[in-house]
């Protein structure tokens, strides 16, 4: 599955209304045989289920992490809290739906473990913030550069701005991912972008909006 | 005058190519569910365990607190005296 069609794929199960069974009739048949055969004790049930969703959750909780040690932690972890309200699972949303909440979660647990620490500024953001040339970078240095920028924000801004920018969510379907109201959603992406432009800003972008210079990168 | 945002945005589009590093964690996924199945299957006897040791140390308290009582020279004395009455 390549990386546009996950995309569309999470965009359209997130959507409000949605079952999400018609997306992949066949593939949310099959989910729901195997669920039922793990909540019976036959864990090969469920092993099934972990190897047919975990390409997609493990390019989804890429964007929480850009270590891949860290990635497969990650990843497992979905997949054993998946299990252990596996039975909490009514089936009114797709299993992947049901996965991406939880992955959503897991991912935000991590990130704000991590906030203690000093924010990561990878190379490659760094590059790209002094970098007065056009930046022209390949879809893996592009996500490195917005990795690096996020990562300088606490873990909420950076939950919404990743999945305002990498997935291209609306506030209806980040408040579904994250469990979040929609007006606290709004609000919260109001604030993350200010915060992201000030930071941007600091850092020379933009700055002829204030004092009449040009744009480094134009 | 630029929104730095649209930098932002035009990054985010090439960045939604990306192929993540490929995982398989299948494996590790049942060997985790089989450790946690066991840990909660000896639940039950743990929660036995658990309910026989604070019994006992309940026991051997009250024990201990009586035999004080009852070797206690005044309380002894007293007891004497009481059952000279009777």
């Amino acid at each position: 599955m390549d990386a546009v069609a996950t995309r569309e794929t999470l965009l359209s199960f997130a959507e409000e209304g949605t079952t999400s069974m018609d997306s992949d009739p066949d593939v949310a048949e099959t989910d729901l045989r195997d669920i039922t055969v793990a909540l019976n004790g036959d864990q090969e049930g469920y092993a099934r289920l972990v190897r047919r969703h975990q390409e997609t959750v493990s390019r989804w909780m890429w964007r929480f992490t850009r270590d891949r040690a860290i990635l497969e932690e990650l990843v497992q972890d979905v997949f054993v809290e998946a299990w252990a309200s596996l039975s909490r699972f009514r089936g009114e949303s797709a299993f992947r739906t049901w996965l991406f909440t939880i992955a959503t979660r897991v991912g935000y647990k991590h990130w704000k473990k991590k906030a203690k620490e000093v924010a990561i500024t990878t190379e490659m953001a760094g590059r790209w913030m002094i970098d007065s040339g056009e930046f022209t970078a390949n879809p893996s240095e592009a996500a490195e550069v917005l990795y690096g920028l996020f990562s300088k924000l606490p873990p909420r801004d950076r939950l919404v701005l990743t999945l305002t920018y990498f997935e291209e969510m609306g506030t209806r379907e980040i408040a579904r991912m994250t469990g979040w109201a929609r007006p606290m959603v709004k609000v919260q992406a109001y604030r993350a972008r200010n915060k992201l432009r000030k930071l941007l800003q600091r850092a020379g972008y933009g700055r002829e909006k204030h004092d009449g210079s040009a744009d480094p990168n134009r | 005058m630029t929104d730095p945002l649209t930098r932002i945005d035009k990054l985010a589009r090439v960045s939604r190519w990306e192929e993540p590093p490929p995982v398989d964690v299948s494996d590790w996924v049942l060997a985790a569910i089989r450790e946690r199945e066991t840990a909660y299957g000896y639940a039950p006897l743990q929660w036995i365990a658990a309910g026989s040791i604070a019994a006992a140390v309940a026991m051997t308290l009250s024990m201990v607190s009586l035999y004080q009582k009852w070797s206690d020279p005044v309380a002894t004395l007293l007891l004497d005296i009481f059952q000279g009455f009777i």
